[in-house]
């Protein structure tokens, strides 16, 4: 098999955003003072791969880098100098459901937008744009504003437009933890699918019980550092003994 | 290690942006697209009503010299104070989604310049009822809405970065268009400059726009090839710079947005 993702020796340093001066008032009565570095290292040497068509769970708990992690690997933060990263396919640029949606805009405008910003052309957003409304279930709310949407709604929207994405890596952080039951077996149905077409997927969750179920391998990330890594329910036995 | 964007999405990501801000601007409001061309309208209006009864202005075509003024200074104004705003105010977007983000800052300049060009037709309009006839040389005032477009876009840019640093920026922008509404000639001619300060203002970008885009369509002032040539010029460098220490210092932004 082959890797989809070689990550080799990642760092990831953050300046804490307590020191900045943020204002002009505060760079100019304290421009004689070098800034001072006060840094936090969010990601501490961390190498792992994943296999092509693989289903990689990472868990952790709240604040220990998973989801600094994702957002290097989609490329929207830089990792620290000799950090390496190898990345054989397209990834999925969102990491989470429904960004792009503009709750002044309706449920239809931001299918558009949504979709375009995953990468999709008009005419295949034209094409898909039926199966998209018939998952989500919202056939009457189309026209309507997303600001009216609830929550459950609006989740329902940006998932259907987010499985239209092609490529064949996705990143996903903590997709599951809105939604109904119903849904959510709906989703999972449809991450099995993708699982049989051959695609990589990488989900960070907080939850055990999805990790258990569709993880083929798993990683704990526990303050900056991986923890362990392999078997999902050795790696869930090592995250429940943390405190 | 990023993956490079295919110009074919960058493209189709900057017309949607485009389009979508553009739509979101007067979404919901009862005159919806109306206010674009409302708004220097009614700045037009008091303007000429102070300059023709009360400061007895009486230059020939003073309503297009005021109107076509007007016009370009409020695209300046919105487009660059939207520019300003392309990156902080889309931080969910830039923190979840690896997208190029300079289409943000882009997309935000060109929807204020889709309701400039709705503003140019309603001057044509009153340059047809005020019975100024065609002539070839108005297509010299084509590059300078180039210019005018690029010059917008590089100071936005510009912004974009330094206000995610010092949030003052936004504050003091909004002072400096102020300041610039009259220290650049929007509603008085360059010949009421006096000679000796005229090189300064000249200097501001925006000075040349007016006054040029004038001469071509109403045929007041003078233009100099010199001057030309340096607002054309003085517009793609600073669209230059401003793309230059956009990709120079987006990483790091991000980051601190």
């Amino acid at each position: 098999m082959q890797a989809a993702i070689i990550v080799k020796n990642l760092s990831k340093t953050f300046r804490l955003p307590g020191e900045r001066r943020g204002t002009l008032r505060e760079r100019l009565f304290k421009f004689h003072k070098p800034n001072e570095v006060n840094s936090r290292k969010t990601l501490d040497d961390i190498s792992f791969e994943v296999m092509q068509g693989e289903f990689f769970g990472i868990i952790g708990r709240n604040g220990s880098g998973k989801s600094t992690l994702l957002k290097i690997l989609a490329g929207i933060y830089r990792p620290d100098k000799g950090s390496q990263i190898t990345i054989h396919g397209r990834i999925a640029p969102m990491l989470e459901l429904g960004v792009g949606f503009n709750p002044e805009l309706t449920g239809r405008e931001n299918v558009f937008l949504n979709a375009t910003i995953l990468g999709l052309r008009r005419k295949e957003i034209l094409d898909r744009y039926d199966s998209i409304v018939q998952f989500s279930e919202l056939e009457q709310f189309m026209e309507l504003q997303v600001k009216h949407y609830s929550s459950g709604m609006s989740v329902r929207l940006a998932f259907a437009v987010a499985m239209q994405v092609d490529s064949p890596i996705l990143l996903l952080d903590e997709v599951l933890a809105v939604g109904d039951f119903v849904f959510a077996e709906k989703c999972f149905a449809h991450f099995e699918e993708s699982r049989k077409k051959g695609r990589t997927i990488i989900l960070v969750t907080h939850n055990p019980s999805a990790m258990e179920r569709f993880a083929d391998r798993a990683m704990l990330i526990h303050k900056s550092r991986m923890e362990a890594i392999g078997n999902p329910h050795e790696v869930l036995e090592i995250y429940h003994k943390l405190r | 290690m990023n993956q490079k964007f295919e110009f074919s999405y960058v493209w189709r990501l900057f017309l949607t942006l485009t389009w979508a801000q553009f739509k979101m601007r007067y979404y919901g409001s009862i005159l919806g697209y109306i206010w674009s061309l409302l708004k220097p309208l009614a700045l037009f209006s008091v303007l000429y009503i102070v300059f023709t009864l009360f400061m007895k202005q009486s230059a020939p075509h003073y309503k297009l010299f005021l109107l076509l003024g007007i016009i370009l200074w409020n695209f300046f104004v919105e487009s660059t104070t939207a520019g300003m705003n392309g990156f902080i105010g889309n931080y969910t977007l830039i923190r979840k989604v690896y997208l190029p983000r300079i289409i943000l800052v882009a997309a935000a300049v060109s929807s204020a310049f889709i309701g400039f060009i709705f503003n140019l037709m309603i001057f044509l309009v009153f340059a047809l009822v005020d019975g100024i006839e065609w002539h070839l040389r108005m297509m010299w005032f084509l590059p300078l809405v180039l210019a005018v477009y690029l010059l917008a876009m590089g100071i936005g840019l510009i912004l974009s970065i330094v206000v995610v640093k010092i949030r003052d920026t936004i504050n003091l922008w909004e002072v400096a268009v102020q300041l610039g509404f009259w220290l650049t000639p929007v509603m008085y001619p360059m010949s009421s400059v006096p000679e000796k300060w005229r090189f300064y203002v000249y200097l501001n970008p925006m000075s040349g726009i007016l006054d040029y885009s004038r001469n071509f369509l109403v045929g007041t002032g003078q233009v100099t090839p010199i001057g030309y040539a340096y607002v054309i010029g003085i517009s793609f460098a600073l669209f230059a710079v401003g793309v230059c220490v956009f990709k120079w210092k987006e990483a790091e932004m991000t980051e601190d947005l």
